[in-house]
């Protein structure tokens, strides 16, 4: 029997993700932020020969964003066999307003009526059997969350496959709704005498949590002390602890792979390539993986607890400024750990303007990946004023970045001010196996891009780094076809202090990937810890050319990934290109003037 | 007695009389639920003064001041004769 297509629809917040993660046992990011979901995923229902198709979550099929616009197209091109709606119990009248819309489209639809339990929480109810008969539709009250009534779920879905339970009967003394608001009453005819919304306010702990977390006074001071927290953990002690115990992992891998490859008898090249080259490049950046994984668990923490709405509510004045609304704040936060899937979550905004401007902004907000560079540095220049250093790093870039957008949105991007309509979806608290999924999913991404990027990107350094354009071997790196390029490169970077050639080859190898900045470092200057590279760096470097190298990462072009979302972002190869350019131009400018200044403190 | 919604005293309720806003935010607030007829409460200002989270059809939104100002609406005790807000269904 061929597959059946079932496409999962439902609004923002509704559960949808957390059923399809029950339904399919596939991997995939839950958010309590509207519109998470951006791309399509699907995956094939346990034991069944059914594939899911989890829709963006929308409001309605109207298209306005991008959302609602896949959405929309799926149902109307792809003709699913199904439509599994997930409805919110707790905001039944809202989101029944999508199930009408589906039923308009004469699409099969069950709908699943997620939680009920909540509802029940703050004194409502819903009589499911009347609301079936009503809408003509089988209606199945679950709990994606507990997995309580899955199975009555896929029964209903069984029968509905063989084409029983179904009848798109309720327009047929209902008559098409043409307006929202013919819609909306057609909603308060449906639920009429069966269903009790219970406390309007939702539940009582949202008000009391929103009485304190978006207080007049409150609000900014615990906005601000949940970001510096998260800063704290990550690049203080805790962060910290936990990169010395991955870079002890690390060196003992090292001396295991070395003692293998010496039992194996592998010619001395293969044992040096794999040692110096390969796992110099891939433990170094391994060592950052537990400084990613906290970053991403606090963003995972934000979105699934609700606190990321409430985040965009309070800082919605201020993003207003830089010709933002509050929404842009999630994609921007997201910033901070990779530009990539930042980029990407740019969609959730609706007006192509306030899109693009946040897409320029992004690469402002220093990724995670970077981190490294600052943390080698500021260790090795300014020990004692490092989380201040790293502090201001990513600060600088901000506030650069507002200036940038004020500057673009003054010239090319005029236009009206975003509107700003932001569901705050009740507080809840995150479950551990979605955090845990969220969790495995980034650092398994981050690791596969060790795996493929770095090891390709590390052999291929080491070989060019040991040979020369006349295709001899050298131990000299700076004969070899590296130090050649680099040294076209240097003389570019001398009025930024790090005339260098290492230098310049390293921040060509940041544009395939940021990580690959410090790891082409440390075998560029050939040395297998952090403590010799430490000091190679302050043979190398004077204080002043440090911080204007940091500047230059921080502010030039993204990497490669980066580079190929924000191009699809803005729309074509001539406005990526430009902007790239143009981020590299100030990066260039804003290094130059960092350096002059930092020769007036630290004289070379 | 009418007025913009975004001039609703905090805590109390209204019910939306019209929506003076034709375009894509109009549409989008009908859409979510802020239609002619529906119980609308403003719940609480942002720190910085905007936007306001309104209670509306069992969800709460977040709306600007300058997006509200397009919304008229009827304060509940108007409607039930005077007295506190009328209790939400």
């Amino acid at each position: 029997m061929p597959n059946r297509t079932i496409g999962l629809a439902g609004n923002p917040n509704c559960g949808k993700t957390t059923l399809f993660n029950r339904l399919t046992g596939a991997r995939q990011v839950t958010g309590n932020w509207p519109g998470v979901t951006v791309e399509r995923k699907e995956g094939q229902v346990k034991g069944k020969p059914w594939i899911l198709v989890d829709l963006p979550g929308t409001y309605s099929l109207a298209s306005y964003s991008p959302e609602e616009r896949v959405a929309r197209d799926f149902l109307q091109d792809t003709q699913p066999d199904l439509v599994l709606n997930v409805v919110d119990a707790t905001a039944l009248e809202r989101n029944l307003y999508l199930t009408l819309q589906l039923l308009e489209q004469h699409l099969p639809v069950v709908v699943a009526l997620n939680l009920c339990d909540q509802l029940h929480k703050k004194g409502g109810q819903v009589d499911c059997k009347a609301l079936s008969s009503r809408l003509g539709v089988p209606v199945i009250p679950i709990s994606a969350r507990s997995g309580e009534n899955i199975g009555g779920l896929i029964n209903a879905l069984e029968q509905a496959e063989k084409g029983k339970g179904i009848a798109t009967s309720f327009f047929a003394y209902q008559g098409k709704p043409q307006t929202e608001q013919a819609r909306y009453a057609a909603v308060r005819d449906l639920l009429d005498g069966i269903y009790d919304s219970g406390n309007v306010l939702s539940s009582g702990i949202t008000e009391k949590l929103d009485d304190i977390l978006t207080d007049r006074y409150l609000a900014i001071p615990i906005f601000l002390f949940i970001m510096l927290l998260m800063f704290t953990v990550i690049f203080g002690p805790p962060g910290m602890y936990a990169k010395g115990l991955a870079e002890q992992g690390v060196q003992a891998v090292s001396r295991w792979l070395g003692t293998a490859l010496e039992w194996i008898g592998a010619s001395w090249w293969a044992k040096e390539m794999a040692l110096e080259g390969i796992w110099a490049g891939v433990g170094g950046m391994l060592t950052f993986l537990p400084q990613m994984a906290l970053l991403f668990l606090f963003l995972s923490l934000l979105e699934d607890s609700g606190y990321m709405a409430r985040g965009a509510f309070v800082m919605d004045r201020l993003l207003r400024k830089a010709g933002l609304s509050g929404k842009a704040f999630i994609p921007l936060l997201m910033g901070f750990g990779c530009t990539t899937p930042a980029a990407m979550a740019t969609r959730t905004l609706e007006r192509e303007r306030e899109r693009k401007l946040t897409v320029l902004m992004l690469p402002f907000f220093s990724c995670g990946a970077k981190l490294p560079v600052y943390v080698l540095f500021s260790a090795a220049f300014f020990p004692k004023s490092q989380g201040l250093l790293i502090f201001g790093l990513y600060l600088f870039g901000v506030l650069l970045g507002i200036f940038w957008v004020r500057l673009a949105s003054g010239a090319a991007h005029r236009g009206e001010e975003a509107p700003f309509v932001m569901e705050l979806p009740p507080y809840r608290l995150p479950t551990l196996s979605g955090i845990l999924r969220h969790l495995w999913d980034k650092c398994k991404g981050f690791v596969v891009k060790a795996g493929t990027v770095i090891v390709s990107l590390s052999a291929l350094m080491w070989l060019m780094q040991h040979v020369t354009f006349s295709l001899d071997w050298t131990e000299q790196a700076g004969e070899s076809m590296f130090g050649a390029i680099g040294r076209c490169l240097a003389p570019l970077f001398r009025p930024l202090g790090f005339g260098s050639w290492q230098a310049a080859v390293s921040l060509l190898a940041g544009i395939v990937a940021k990580e690959a900045v410090v790891s082409s470092m440390a075998s560029l200057y050939a040395c297998g810890n952090a403590a010799g590279l430490t000091g190679a760096l302050q043979g190398a470097f004077t204080p002043a050319s440090a911080l204007s190298f940091l500047v230059f990462v921080l502010l030039y072009m993204p990497c490669v990934a980066a580079f190929a979302t924000i191009r699809r972002e803005l729309g074509g190869w001539r406005a990526g290109i430009l902007a790239m350019a143009e981020q590299t131009a100030a990066a260039y400018a804003v290094g130059f003037a960092v350096y002059r200044l930092a020769l007036l403190f630290f004289p070379a | 007695m009418e007025q913009s919604l975004d001039r609703l005293p905090l805590g109390e309720w209204a019910v939306v009389v019209q929506i003076e806003q034709s375009s894509l935010l109009g549409r989008r607030l009908r859409e979510m639920g802020i239609t002619e007829g529906a119980q609308i409460c403003r719940l609480r200002q942002a720190p910085m003064g905007d936007p306001s989270a309104y209670a509306v059809r069992g969800s709460i939104l977040a709306i600007r001041a300058r997006d509200a100002a397009h919304i008229l609406v009827r304060p509940a005790h108007i409607l039930s004769g005077g007295g506190i807000s009328i209790p939400p269904r």
